[in-house]
């Protein structure tokens, strides 16, 4: 069990940080999207400068062994050019309505928000669909 | 005795074991939730800029008084209707595109991989479309 409290507290702090920052709001959402706030889109780009430093650290320890005892790695995308695009107008489309995406659905589970589990079921039900379309996707 | 009837979907097809600490990650999400939106919750309400409110006062939606506009997130009809089918976009064109907000723009953006850069193009033009001419149509 010890073994797993890394990605506890990780978890944790993904959705401590999903809720402090206010990410987890549909109005903030919607702000973003009709450009009336650099809230939302600041936060998105601060992440990625701090994911990009954190990455350019842990690039420095590859080859070294991670948590699971295998080497650690950046894995690369499979290729594709259809789905990426395409898959994410859809998941688009469903966050610019309901203004949330699937991190901010399970930390407001976390607060005891019944709606966010009617949307966890409803993306339950497109990974089962997913599944069984997926060989006939383009 | 007679085998019950099953599908086979390849999707599903795998050793959970192996991503065990995925969900050890879900269920640390699901208590950050609660220790800042309920044990260490921000009393003060969600400050939205004005142009939102004005925006949201044309659509009958009150100034946030918690997260989600209570609007929009209610269990009855039909608003239950529209969570399940947002969920169902969410959930299929996020495994379709093998990742969502935090997967590609986050980490796909930050490792430099041009996937994700097609995938964050698709997630915001359906994000720009739909907040601009879908949910216009929802609220009071």
């Amino acid at each position: 069990m010890k073994r797993y409290l890394p990605y506890l507290i990780l978890g944790n702090l993904f959705g401590y940080g999903l809720i402090k920052s206010e990410v987890a709001s549909w109005y903030r959402i919607q702000e973003m999207f009709n450009f009336q706030s650099f809230h939302m889109s600041g936060i998105i780009l601060s992440a990625i400068v701090t994911a990009f430093i954190g990455v350019t650290i842990l690039k420095r320890f590859t080859g070294k062994t991670s948590l699971e005892g295998t080497n650690i790695y950046i894995p690369q995308k499979s290729p594709g050019r259809t789905n990426y695009p395409l898959g994410g107008f859809i998941f688009g489309i469903g966050w610019g309505i309901i203004g949330l995406c699937p991190g901010p659905i399970f930390a407001l589970i976390g607060t005891g928000f019944l709606a966010a589990g009617l949307l966890l079921i409803g993306s339950l039900l497109g990974t089962l669909v997913y599944g069984l379309t997926k060989e006939r996707l383009p | 005795m007679a085998k019950p009837a099953t599908i086979n979907i390849k999707l599903f097809n795998y050793d959970w074991r192996t991503s065990r600490w995925s969900i050890i990650f879900t269920v640390g999400v699901i208590i950050g939730g609660f220790m800042a939106g309920t044990l260490f919750a921000n009393p003060e309400p969600i400050q939205l800029s004005q142009a939102t409110l004005d925006m949201l006062a044309q659509r009958n939606i009150a100034p946030p008084t918690q997260f989600n506009p209570p609007e929009i997130f209610t269990l009855n009809y039909p608003n239950s209707l529209l969570l399940l089918t947002s969920g169902l976009l969410i959930g299929f064109g996020t495994r379709y595109a093998a990742g969502c907000t935090s997967g590609h723009a986050i980490t796909g953006l930050s490792t430099l991989q041009l996937q994700s850069v097609y995938a964050v193009i698709g997630i915001f033009a359906g994000g720009l479309l739909a907040a601009n001419f879908i949910t216009p149509m929802l609220g009071g």
